[in-house]
C-alpha cells in the first residue's frame, strides 16, 4: 500500500455521487455526533452500496441493517477518524458471511468499491484483508470483459427506481446491545478457562510445598557425636590415645601404655546384662581421659555423658557397623576437677532422651552440657 | 494514510501471518525434534564411569582395601534395599516410576522452588542424571542439555525403570570419593549395601544433592544438621509415597557416620593387597592393572584381626630396639598345613617407607633354623631349602606347614576366591604335594622339639594343650651376643608360624642396606619367642 487514500482518489473522476463519498473527508468528524447522528446521516447511502450487492431491495435492507448493529456493538472502540473504513468493512464481512461464502463475492464486492465507492486499490485491499495484487488481479480480469464506465452505467441502472427504506435505529440499538453483551460474556468465558489450569497448577506445588516444609522437629536431647568405625581403624581419641575397635572389645594405646585391650565379655562387667565400664588415666598436657565399654544395649544409644567433678561432659562414642549393641565412649575431663570430684558416672541416652544405663548410682544428670561446650 | 491507520487496519492479517509463521515454526521444531530423536543414539556408558575398582576382603568378609583409579563397585538393583531405592527416588525425582525420562512438571517446581526459596530441587529426572553422569561427557552447555533430554527420553522408551535406577544407583557421586550405592554404603556406614536399613539409606539419598558438601557429615555440626534435615524430608516423602509405614517414619533415628577421611589403619594391609593383588592377577591371567579396573572381589586367605594382633605386638615387642643406624626388621608368616592358606603375613611396619615385603621377598640367613631338616629327603618345590642359606620366611613357612601336615607340602597362597558381581569367577584350590615321607616328618619333629636353638619349650603344645601335635624352635644364625638373625617357628596341625628378626644399617652407596648385627637388648631370642607366642595364643584363642 503505498499510496494513501487520498491520493488516489482524484484517478477516479466520476465518482462524486458515490453516497458514501463524504464520509472520508475530515469534515464529518464522527465524535462530535453520536451513533443516532451517524447513522441517520449514513443509512441511506449504506442501503444503497448493500442494494448493489445483494440480491433484492429486501435482503439489501437486512444488510445494512445488520451491518449497522455490529458497528452500534462495537461503537466505543471504533476509531472516530476511521469510521467509514470500519463501517464499509463490517458491511462486507456480513455480505461475505451471509451469503455462505459465494465464489463471485470478493469480485462483486471489489468491483462495489471499486467503481461505486471510488475506493483505492489499496483500501479495498483493507477492507477484504487481502493484498493489494488480489483486488488487482480482479479488476483486470472484470476489466477485459466490461469497462469501467459500462460498469458504473450499470450499476446506476440497477439503483433505478431503489428508494431507501427509514433507518430502524430502536431495532439497531437493541440488537446491538444485546450482541454487546453477548460478546462480552464469551470473552469472559474464554478468559476463564484459558486462565483455570495454570491458576490451578500453580496452586497445586505451593499447597505441596507448604505440607512438606515444615519438618516437626524430633524429640529427645541433640544427639552426641556417635560415630561408625570399621574394625581396626584408628581414631585419634586425645593426643597420643589411639582408640580402636575390634569385633570382640577395645583396644587403645597411650603414651603410658600402647594396646591394651578391654575385651566386651569382660569379666567386670556382667556377662549376660548390659552393663558400662570407665577407666581412666592422666595425659601428658593435664587431662584426664577416661574411656570404657558400654554393653547390652537393645536400642542404639545417641549420647552417651559423663559427670565428673560437678560437671557433664558429652562422651564420644565409636561403635561398630550393624548396631552390634556394645561400642566405645571416651571423653577428657580436666584433672583437677576429676580428682577433686570424686565419684564419676557414665549415662547412655536413648533416641528419646531416656536413660538405657547408668554406671552406679550417682546423682543424675542435672543440666546436659553442649558437645565441645567445655574445652581443655 | 498515516502509518497507525494503516497498521490498525491491517491489523487483523498481520496477526493472522503471524500466527501462521508460529505454527510453521512449531511444526519445523516438532519435526526436528522427531527427526532428531531418531537420528540420536544412546551412548554406550563412557569409559571412566565403567571402570570399577577391586575390593580385597579378609577370610570373613572384613575390608581390607581396594586397588583402582574410583572408588566404584557395581552391585544389582536386587540386592539394593526396595527402601534405599525409594529414599533416592523421594529426594531426586518423585515422579521416577511414571514420568518420561524428562519431566516438565519437575522443571517447572525446580524454577518455582528456586524462586519461593524453599528446598532446593534439581529439574533433572533421575534418567537425566544418568545420563549426564554416565553416557555424555561433562561439559556444560545448552546443546548437551537439549541431547541429554532426547536421550533420557529414548533411553527411557528402550530400557526397564529398573535398568535405569540400577545404572544411577551405581555411577552417581556420593561424596567421599564414593560413585554407586556400594562404595557409599562403605565408607558412610562400613555395610554393604542390602544391610542398609531405611534411615541409613534415606540419608545416602539425602546427600546425592549436594554430595561434596553433606560428605562431612558426623564432623561438621553445621552440615549434619542441615543433612539431618534434609533426612527427615526424604523420610516425610518416602512416607506420603507410601515407600515407608508411618511406624518406620516414627522409628527411623538419623545414623551415625564413619570418620572422614577414615582413620589410619596399621600400615599393614597395603602388603597384603600387593601379595594378593599379584597372586589374583596371576590365577586370572591378566595383568595387575586389569585386576585394579576390573571390578573384582578378591576374597583373600588373610585373618584381619590376627593380623591386627600381630602387627600391633610387633610394634611393642620391637619398639626400643635398634638405634638411629641399624634398623630391626620382623617378618611374620602364618600358614595352614596341608592348604598353604596364608592367614598372616606381616613384611614390614609401614608400607610408605619399606613397600617391600619381608616376608615374602626378604632373603633372611636361616642359620640352626633348617637344622632339623638335616639328613630328611625333601622332594617337590622343597628340594633345595636344606641348602639355601638365606630362604624367604614363607618359604621356610611353607616347609614346617608340610612337616605339620604330615609330609604334603601345599603351595602357600593368599587368594581363596575371585567373584565379580556376584559371580564367582575363580576358586583357588590347595596345590598339594608330598615333599617328605612319615619317617622324615617324625625325625624333623623330633628334632625340632629337642630345640635346636637352645629352647624346647614347647610353647604350641602349652596353649593348647594337643601334646604331640607339633613343635615350637627358636633358632637362628649367629650366637650368643652376636645374633644376626633370629627365627622363632611354631607349628601344629591348625597353623605354621614363622616369625624371623633381622637387621640391616645403611649401606657404603646410597639406598642400599648391608646386614647388621642385631642389638643384645631386649634380648631377640626373647623378643621373638613373646612375639610367636602371643601370635600364637590369639590364634589359638579365634
Amino acid at each position: 500500500m503505498n499510496t494513501g487514500a487520498g491520493i488516489h482518489r482524484p484517478t477516479v473522476t466520476d465518482v462524486a455521487h458515490s453516497p458514501l463519498r463524504p464520509a472520508c473527508s475530515p469534515r464529518v468528524r464522527p465524535e462530535d455526533s453520536d451513533f443516532a447522528g451517524y447513522a441517520r446521516d449514513r443509512w441511506p447511502r449504506l442501503v444503497v452500496t448493500a442494494r448493489l450487492l445483494a440480491e433484492d431491495a429486501g435482503a439489501a435492507e437486512e444488510l445494512a441493517r445488520r451491518t449497522l448493529v455490529r458497528v452500534y456493538a462495537r461503537w466505543r472502540r471504533i476509531p472516530r477518524n476511521d469510521v467509514d473504513f470500519h463501517v464499509r468493512r463490517s458491511l462486507v464481512r456480513v455480505y461475505r458471511r451471509g451469503r455462505a461464502r459465494r465464489t463471485d463475492g470478493r469480485r462483486r464486492v471489489v468491483l462495489v468499491l471499486r467503481y461505486w465507492e471510488g475506493l483505492g486499490e489499496a483500501e479495498i485491499a483493507q477492507v477484504l484483508g487481502c493484498s493489494v495484487g488480489a483486488v488487482r488481479a480482479v479488476l483486470r480480469r472484470a476489466g477485459k470483459r466490461v469497462r469501467a464506465e459500462e460498469r458504473r452505467a450499470g450499476f446506476a441502472a440497477a439503483l433505478a427506481g431503489f428508494v431507501p427504506p427509514a433507518v430502524p435505529l430502536d431495532g439497531v440499538r437493541r440488537d446491538g446491545a444485546l450482541r454487546r453483551r453477548r460478546r462480552a460474556g464469551v470473552v469472559a468465558a474464554g478468559c476463564a478457562l484459558l486462565l483455570a489450569p495454570p491458576a490451578v497448577l500453580a496452586a497445586g506445588p505451593l499447597g505441596g510445598d507448604g505440607a512438606t516444609g515444615a519438618s516437626k522437629a524430633p524429640d529427645g536431647p541433640a544427639p552426641g557425636p556417635v560415630r561408625i568405625v570399621s574394625p581396626g581403624e584408628r581414631v585419634a581419641a586425645a593426643p597420643g590415645v589411639d582408640v580402636w575397635l575390634t569385633s570382640d572389645g577395645q583396644h587403645w594405646s597411650s603414651p603410658q601404655a600402647s594396646n591394651r585391650f578391654r575385651p566386651v565379655n569382660d569379666g567386670n562387667l556382667d556377662s549376660t546384662g548390659a552393663g558400662v565400664s570407665v577407666q581412666g588415666e592422666e595425659l601428658d598436657d593435664g587431662t584426664y581421659f577416661q574411656s570404657g565399654v558400654y554393653r547390652g544395649l537393645s536400642a542404639d544409644p545417641v549420647r552417651v555423658e559423663i559427670r565428673t567433678g560437678g560437671r557433664t561432659v558429652t562422651a564420644n562414642v565409636l561403635t561398630l557397623a550393624g548396631s552390634p549393641g556394645w561400642g566405645v565412649w571416651y571423653a577428657r575431663t580436666p584433672l583437677a576437677e576429676t580428682v577433686a570430684g570424686g565419684g564419676r558416672t557414665v549415662t547412655v541416652y536413648d533416641a528419646f532422651g531416656d536413660v538405657l544405663m547408668r554406671s552406679d548410682l550417682g546423682p543424675s544428670v542435672a543440666q546436659p552440657v553442649r558437645v565441645g561446650a567445655w574445652r581443655p | 494514510m498515516p502509518l497507525r491507520t494503516r497498521l490498525r487496519r491491517n491489523r487483523g492479517r498481520l496477526l493472522r501471518r503471524l500466527l501462521v509463521a508460529c505454527l510453521t515454526l512449531v511444526v519445523l521444531v516438532c519435526g526436528g525434534v522427531v527427526v532428531a530423536y531418531e537420528l540420536i543414539v544412546v551412548p554406550e556408558p563412557h569409559p571412566e564411569t565403567v571402570v570399577q575398582s577391586t575390593v580385597f576382603v579378609d577370610a570373613d568378609g572384613s575390608y581390607l582395601g581396594r586397588r583402582g583409579p574410583v572408588d566404584r563397585q557395581e552391585v544389582p538393583l536386587s540386592q539394593v534395599p526396595r527402601h534405599v531405592q525409594d529414599a533416592v527416588i523421594a529426594a531426586e525425582n518423585r515422579s521416577f516410576r511414571t514420568d518420561t525420562g524428562v519431566s516438565p512438571r519437575a522443571v517447572a517446581r525446580a524454577v518455582w522452588a528456586t524462586v519461593s526459596g524453599g528446598a532446593p530441587q534439581g529439574g533433572s529426572t533421575i534418567t537425566q542424571q544418568y545420563v549426564k553422569n554416565a553416557l555424555l561427557t561433562p561439559e556444560r552447555s545448552l546443546t548437551r542439555k537439549a541431547r541429554e533430554a532426547l536421550i533420557a527420553v529414548k533411553l527411557d522408551r528402550t530400557r526397564d525403570k529398573d535398568e535405569i535406577l540400577e545404572g544411577y544407583l551405581n555411577t552417581v557421586y556420593f561424596g567421599r570419593g564414593a560413585a554407586g550405592v556400594r562404595a557409599a554404603a562403605r565408607n558412610y556406614f562400613d555395610v554393604a549395601p542390602e544391610d542398609l536399613t531405611v534411615s541409613q539409606g534415606a540419608a545416602l539419598a539425602a546427600i546425592v544433592n549436594i554430595p561434596s558438601h553433606y560428605e562431612k557429615a558426623g564432623s561438621d555440626p553445621k552440615v549434619t544438621a542441615k543433612l539431618r534435615d534434609r533426612w527427615e524430608w526424604v523420610l516425610d516423602a518416602m512416607e506420603a509415597g507410601g515407600g515407608i509405614t508411618g511406624e518406620q517414619r516414627a522409628d527411623a533415628r538419623f545414623p551415625a557416620f564413619r570418620f572422614y577421611p577414615p582413620g589410619g589403619t596399621e600400615g599393614q594391609r597395603q602388603y597384603l593387597i600387593d601379595v594378593a593383588a599379584q597372586e589374583a592377577a596371576g590365577r586370572l591371567g591378566i595383568t595387575e592393572d586389569q585386576l585394579a579396573r576390573g571390578g573384582y572381589t578378591v576374597h583373600t586367605t588373610f585373618d584381619l584381626a590376627l593380623q591386627d594382633a600381630t602387627a600391633e605386638s610387633v610394634k611393642n615387642r620391637v619398639k626400643g630396639s635398634g638405634d638411629d643406624v641399624v634398623r630391626v626388621h620382623t617378618a611374620v608368616v602364618g600358614i595352614e598345613p596341608g592348604d598353604g592358606a596364608v592367614r598372616v603375613l606381616y613384611g614390614g611396619a609401614d608400607y610408605a617407607r619399606q613397600p617391600f615385603n619381608d616376608a615374602v621377598s626378604g632373603a633372611v640367613e636361616a642359620g640352626s633354623v633348617l637344622d632339623p631338616f638335616d639328613g630328611v629327603r625333601l622332594g617337590g618345590p622343597l628340594r633345595g631349602l636344606r641348602g639355601a642359606t638365606a630362604p624367604t620366611p614363607l618359604r621356610l613357612a611353607s616347609a614346617y606347614a608340610a612337616v605339620a601336615a604330615d609330609g604334603v607340602y601345599a603351595k602357600p597362597r593368599t587368594v581363596a576366591r575371585i567373584t565379580r558381581e556376584g559371580r564367582t569367577v575363580h576358586t583357588a584350590r590347595p596345590e598339594t604335594r608330598r615333599v617328605l615321607d612319615g619317617k622324615g616328618v617324625f625325625a624333623v619333629t623330633a628334632r625340632a622339639r629337642e630345640g635346636s636353638g637352645g629352647q624346647s619349650v614347647p610353647l604350641a603344645a602349652r596353649a593348647d594343650g594337643k601334646e604331640g601335635s607339633g613343635a615350637f624352635l627358636t633358632a637362628g644364625a649367629g650366637g650368643g651376643i652376636t645374633r644376626r638373625t633370629v627365627w622363632s617357628v611354631g607349628y601344629d596341625s591348625r597353623l605354621a608360624l614363622a616369625v624371623a628378626l633381622f637387621a640391616d644399617r645403611p649401606g657404603a652407596k646410597k639406598d642400599t642396606t648391608a646386614p647388621a648385627q642385631l642389638p643384645s637388648d631386649p634380648s631377640p631370642t626373647e623378643c621373638a619367642e613373646e612375639l610367636s607366642g602371643g601370635i600364637w595364643h590369639v590364634a589359638s584363642d579365634s
